[in-house]
């Protein structure tokens, strides 16, 4: 049978026989008050959360000083301790990824003013060949 | 979804005694008991609009305290004995309650701290939060035979060592 609050459990000793030792040890297992500072904490965690959903802004001053930064469920993961690790990892893949993506760009604007230059020079000879022609049927292009 | 402000300050009001005094007695230690206090709380507040009633936010408080408990007890370096078996040995003197007095009531407690973690967390729950055993081994999720096995070892061992500590305190008298 459990028993909740600490009056139950001064009846339930009462009923229950217990030994000498078993006796002893409920009385130096009673329950003891939590510390102030305890409550004090929850008191700022209750007072960030609802000042982060009134305003929408991360960072809290709480009545009794200090700054308290409320974080968001995103990026809560940063709170681990392989966090830091993951974050270098990233970093890393992320300068390659980069160094990657621009070489790709400059691949693709090499060949792409290589198809041009193709298509100018394309366009030129066919010019050529057409001035040609109309030269040869005595057509003054000059005019 | 996390818990309504006022719903979560009246939780905290009924059951900060309860969750500071467990993670105390399991951890032995005031800092480590404050920070799990705080880290149960708080998970509560995030995740307790799930649960249903009041028995069932206890039974998750409990629970939740005693695995953050025994996890800051397993990180810490010092560890308490692991060589209780020794304490069993017959050599060491007989059952003796008549030779307890009020001294081992204030001894209790500092020689609960040197219990292996299993024994301890069975004493705990049975001799603060009055729990029975087949209560205890669902909260921990073990067996009932487990159970019963760890919280009379344990009653054994604290006895003995109650036994030998009241002795030298005589002899020093």
């Amino acid at each position: 049978m459990c028993v909740n609050s600490d009056d139950e459990m001064k009846q339930h000793e009462e009923v229950e026989q217990l030994d000498p030792l078993e006796a002893k040890l409920r009385k130096a297992l009673e329950r003891v008050d939590a510390p102030p500072t305890l409550r004090q904490f929850l008191e700022t965690a209750i007072e960030a959360q609802e000042h982060q959903k009134r305003t929408g802004k991360l960072w809290f001053r709480p009545k009794r000083g200090g700054l308290v930064m409320v974080m968001p469920k995103p990026w809560r993961w940063m709170m681990s301790p392989w966090a830091g690790g993951a974050v270098a990892a990233l970093l890393v893949a992320g300068v390659f990824a980069t160094g990657e993506h621009v070489h790709r760009v400059h691949e693709r604007q090499a060949q792409a003013t290589q198809q041009f230059e193709q298509a100018t020079q394309i366009t030129d000879r066919t010019l050529e060949r057409a001035r040609e022609k109309l030269r040869k049927a005595g057509v003054n292009l000059d005019q | 979804m996390a818990l309504e402000s006022g719903e979560f300050r009246r939780l905290i009001e009924v059951h900060q005694r309860m969750v500071f005094s467990l993670a105390l007695r399991v951890t032995g230690e005031h800092g480590a008991a404050e920070e799990v206090a705080q880290d149960v709380f708080l998970e509560l507040h995030r995740g307790g609009e799930k649960l249903e009633s009041e028995d069932h936010i206890r039974f998750w408080l409990r629970r939740v305290t005693v695995h953050r408990a025994t996890d800051a007890l397993r990180k810490k370096s010092r560890q308490p004995e692991a060589t209780a078996e020794e304490w069993m040995d017959e050599q060491y003197v007989q059952d003796n309650t008549e030779g307890l007095n009020a001294a081992v009531v204030v001894l209790l407690e500092e020689l609960l701290r040197t219990l292996p973690e299993q024994m301890r967390v069975v004493i705990v729950l049975r001799y603060q939060e009055d729990m029975l055993p087949d209560e205890i081994a669902k909260l921990l999720g073990q067996p009932v035979a487990t159970v019963k096995s760890n919280l009379q070892r344990g009653l054994k061992l604290l006895r003995r060592k109650a036994d030998v500590t009241m002795k030298e305190y005589v002899r020093e008298q």
